[in-house]
C-alpha cells in the first residue's frame, strides 16, 4: 500500500499545541483539547497507535464558567473510610489549584481509555502566561479557542460609554451604579460552614 | 502413512483453532477441546461489535481529514451522497492518509457544493424530498 514516494513522516512525528485558556469553558476546552492529545485531528489515527500529541495550556486562572456553575458544580472526593466523603464547589477548587478544573476536565473526557495516564501526562497546564523556556520553544502549532472573548464594560472607555444612544430615562431610584461596588458574595448553600468564604 | 488417518485430520483441524493460545492449551489436543469452543462462541458475539469498531475507525479519520479542510464529516459525507459520488467509508479513509490532495479536492467539492446551493437561495429548501415522504399537497392532488 505505502510507497516511498508518500510515505509522510511528519505525520508520526509528536508535535506540541498551545492553547490560550482565556475566558474559555473549561468542559468545551477539554473536548477539544483531548482530540489533540489521543491523536484525532490525523486520518492515520488508531485507538492503539500511540499518535497523539502534546498540548501546552496557559491562562488556566482565566477560564470562564456559564451560568452558576462556579457555585453549583462540585468535584467530589472519597477516601474510602466511613464517613470521608467529601465535595467542594467549583471556585474553591479553583482557588486552592486554578489548573485542576481544566485538568479533570480533560481526565474526565478520556474516561475508559486504556492509555489515560500516558495522554495526560502529555498535558501541560499553567495558570498564568509565564511558561518555562524548554516547554515554549517546543510549540509548533496553535488550537483555536471555543468561544470568542467578550468585551467587559471596563474596556469601554467613558466617552464609547456616553456616546451609545440611549432610548429611554432610568427611573431615579434605579440602582445603576452596582457594578462599581464591592461585591458582596451569597453564602455557598451547598458548601458546610467551615468551608465557608469570609 | 498413520494408523488412522480420519483421527489424524480430525486433530490437525482442532490444532489450527487454538494455534494462537497460551501454554499446552495450545498443543495437547484434550486440553484445547474447551478453550476452542469457547472461543468460536466468542467469535460469533464479536463479530457485530468488530464490525462497529472498524465502522468508527473508518467514521474517525474521515472527520480527521475533512477538520484539516474545514469541511464537516456529516457535510461531506452528505455532499457525497447527494451528488452520487461512490466511494465507501473504506476507501474515504485510505485516500485520507495515503492520497491527501486527492481527498483535499473532494473537500474542496463539497464545499464548493455548498457554497452554490447557498448562492441559489435556501440550501435547505431547495434539496428535493427523499423519496418514500408523503407530504399532505401529495395526498390531496392525488385525491
Amino acid at each position: 500500500m505505502a510507497h516511498n514516494r508518500v510515505m509522510q513522516w511528519a505525520v508520526l512525528a509528536r508535535t506540541w499545541w498551545i492553547y490560550d485558556a482565556n475566558q474559555q469553558c473549561p468542559f468545551r476546552s477539554a473536548y477539544r483539547l483531548t482530540t489533540y492529545l489521543q491523536g484525532l485531528h490525523k486520518p492515520v489515527y488508531h485507538r492503539h497507535g500511540d499518535v497523539g500529541d502534546h498540548v501546552v495550556v496557559f491562562n488556566t486562572r482565566h477560564i470562564a464558567m456559564r451560568g452558576e456553575f462556579w457555585r453549583t458544580y462540585k468535584h467530589f472526593h472519597h477516601t474510602r473510610f466511613a464517613g470521608g466523603f467529601s465535595r467542594a464547589s467549583a471556585y474553591r477548587v479553583h482557588e486552592e489549584d486554578p489548573t485542576r478544573i481544566l485538568e479533570r476536565a480533560c481526565h474526565n473526557r478520556l474516561s475508559g481509555l486504556d492509555n489515560k495516564r500516558t495522554l495526560m501526562k502529555r498535558l501541560h497546564l499553567f495558570p498564568d502566561e509565564e511558561i518555562p523556556e524548554e516547554i515554549l520553544e517546543n510549540v509548533t502549532g496553535q488550537i483555536q479557542q471555543v468561544q470568542a472573548i467578550p468585551k467587559k464594560l471596563e474596556d469601554y472607555s467613558q466617552r464609547e460609554i456616553d456616546s451609545f444612544p440611549r432610548l429611554f430615562k432610568m427611573p431615579e431610584d434605579y440602582d445603576i451604579e452596582s457594578y462599581k461596588r464591592e461585591n458582596r458574595l451569597e453564602p455557598d448553600q451547598h458548601t458546610s460552614k467551615a468551608w465557608r468564604l469570609k | 502413512m498413520p494408523k488412522n488417518p480420519t483421527r489424524e485430520w480430525k486433530r490437525v483441524m482442532q490444532r489450527r483453532l487454538s494455534w494462537h493460545f497460551r501454554n499446552r492449551k495450545r498443543n495437547c489436543y484434550r486440553l484445547s477441546l474447551c478453550p476452542v469452543k469457547k472461543s468460536l462462541r466468542f467469535s460469533t458475539t464479536v463479530r457485530p461489535i468488530r464490525r462497529r469498531n472498524i465502522n468508527h475507525l473508518f467514521a474517525n479519520r474521515i472527520a480527521a481529514g475533512c477538520a484539516q479542510h474545514g469541511v464537516q464529516y456529516s457535510s461531506f459525507m452528505r455532499a457525497l451522497y447527494e451528488s452520487n459520488v461512490l466511494l465507501n467509508k473504506k476507501m474515504l479513509a485510505q485516500l485520507s492518509i495515503y492520497e491527501p490532495r486527492s481527498f483535499q479536492s473532494l473537500c474542496e467539492f463539497a464545499k464548493k457544493r455548498h457554497t452554490e446551493l447557498v448562492q441559489k437561495g435556501l440550501a435547505t429548501a431547495l434539496d428535493p424530498p427523499p423519496s418514500g415522504i408523503i407530504t399532505r399537497d401529495m395526498i390531496k392532488k392525488s385525491i
